[in-house]
Order: structure tokens, then C-alpha cells, then sequence
């Protein structure tokens, strides 16, 4: 039987490095063949937010975009999600509050907490990463 | 406007996604584009921003790599080359095992009794 993890993210992007941490978790997780479920609660529903866009860094000396390569969450997520095996479900009450609902990137889905129970009775494991 | 002291404590959130602390950006920003007078006191856990040797190079999340990673380090030697003061606290450094001869040059050590003498020679605390 495919082993199957579900992770509860609350952090808003560009503000700690726990989502990043999940989402090499994720990344490895789908290298050893295990489907993924995130939920993603409050301030996590940014993270896919479709007009998320890079920048250069003046103050840093770099004004090409290109060069800087700055990451946006957004695209992580695509990246994730193009590997396969993963499922990606937003609060869509937080996503409503937020102003962010009809923004997000192709694949994300919206969800209520009862998605994120179903995922977790199927899961062999769960992890909740709230804010700190 | 007079002198301030950015006081960072809060390390490393967000650096992998900014590709840079919020803060010494902010501060680097501040300057750059607003030429404030400024210094930086690093306490608490951002004080192993000043360790020689770091490497947050070879992230790869899906298909994706992070390149360029954050470069902390250099990004304080640019603070410094402006003309911005660096301070770190001893206490934090010797709490968190930080030997002084693994830091960058140029930063200034100073004893938690020392700090008020810090902010005195200051017009504005601003704390990160």
C-alpha cells in the first residue's frame, strides 16, 4: 500500500524558513514514492497566490530580474506540483479574508478543514507546522 | 535625522526565500536609497549571521534550484563597506558556542552592560 503524508502549513510565504523546510520534505517525499497532502491554513494560502512575481535587487547592486532569480512560493508549488503524487488544498474561508480566492496557481484547490481530516484518517503520518 | 541602531535579533526566517535577512536588506535599503546614518547590533540567534564559512548553497525543491542562495556574510561586508557599524553581543556568541575567531573582521564585541553606552550614542533604537 502507498504510504501517504499529510502536512498542515500555516506560515505566509517570505516570512520563515518552516515552509521551505516543508517543502523540501515534500520533495523528498515524492522521490521515495509517497503521495503528499497539504493543507494550507491561514497565512499559507499565499503561497500559491498565481501573481506572485520576482524582483531584482537594486539596494543589492543587481537591477536584472533575470540574474537575481529571485524565488516566489508560487512557482515552488508549480515545481511540486509537476512532479506529481502531491495535492495541494487551500483554507478557502482564509483564502476569501485574504482577497486571494480566483488568484491562485492551476492545481491548487480549495478546501475545508474536513479535507484536511479526510487526508490525515488516509495518511500514514501527519504534520502540522503552525506560525511561531 | 541623526544616527540609528537596527537592533536584528531574528535570524534566519525567510532568508532562503528572500534570499537575504529582511532586515540587513531593509537596513541596506535604508541607505542605498535614503542614505541614513546607521549601525547594526546583532544579538540573540542573528548573531551566527557573522560566521565565516557559511553555505546555503544546493537547495533544490522539485526542479527547482535556489541559485543564487543567501550570502549573509557578504551581504554585511557590503553593510560594512558603506559605512554602517556592526556590533554583536558577547554573551549571545559565547551562549551559542560562537568562538570570536570565526567571525568576520571589521565587527565590534560588546558586553551586554555595554549596550545602554550603545544606545546612547544613538538618536533612535529601532528593533528587528
Amino acid at each position: 500500500m502507498q504510504k501517504q503524508l499529510t502536512l498542515l502549513l500555516m506560515d505566509p510565504p517570505y516570512e520563515s524558513e518552516t515552509t521551505t523546510t516543508a517543502f523540501r520534505i515534500i520533495s523528498e517525499a515524492q522521490k521515495k514514492g509517497i503521495k503528499v497532502s497539504v493543507f494550507a491554513y491561514e497565512g499559507a494560502v499565499s503561497l500559491t497566490v498565481a501573481t506572485q512575481k520576482p524582483h531584482a535587487n537594486a539596494p543589492k547592486g543587481c537591477a536584472d530580474v533575470k540574474v537575481q532569480n529571485h524565488p516566489t512560493t508560487k512557482a515552488w508549488v508549480e515545481g511540486l506540483l509537476a512532479q506529481g503524487q502531491l495535492e495541494w488544498t487551500y483554507c478557502g474561508l482564509c483564502a476569501d479574508e485574504r482577497g486571494s480566492e480566483g488568484n491562485m496557481v492551476a492545481g491548487a484547490k480549495r478546501g475545508t478543514p474536513g479535507d484536511f481530516v479526510k487526508a490525515a484518517a488516509a495518511s500514514t503520518n501527519v504534520l502540522v507546522i503552525p506560525t511561531r | 535625522m541623526g544616527k540609528t541602531l537596527n537592533v536584528v535579533e531574528r535570524a534566519y526566517h525567510a532568508t532562503l526565500e528572500e534570499q537575504d535577512d529582511v532586515a540587513l536588506w531593509f537596513s541596506l535599503a535604508m541607505k542605498v536609497q535614503g542614505n541614513l546614518e546607521q549601525s547594526i547590533l546583532l544579538r540573540g540567534n542573528a548573531v551566527n549571521y557573522l560566521v565565516r564559512g557559511q553555505d546555503a548553497g544546493g537547495l533544490r525543491i522539485g526542479d527547482l534550484a535556489l541559485d543564487p542562495p543567501p550570502r549573509i556574510l557578504d551581504d554585511l561586508e557590503m553593510l560594512k563597506g558603506k559605512g554602517i557599524d556592526l556590533y554583536a553581543v558577547e554573551e549571545d556568541l559565547a551562549s551559542r558556542g560562537v568562538p570570536k575567531d570565526r567571525l568576520m573582521s571589521g565587527v565590534e564585541v560588546v558586553k551586554k552592560s555595554a549596550i545602554p553606552d550603545l544606545f546612547a550614542r544613538h538618536d533612535r533604537i529601532w528593533y528587528w
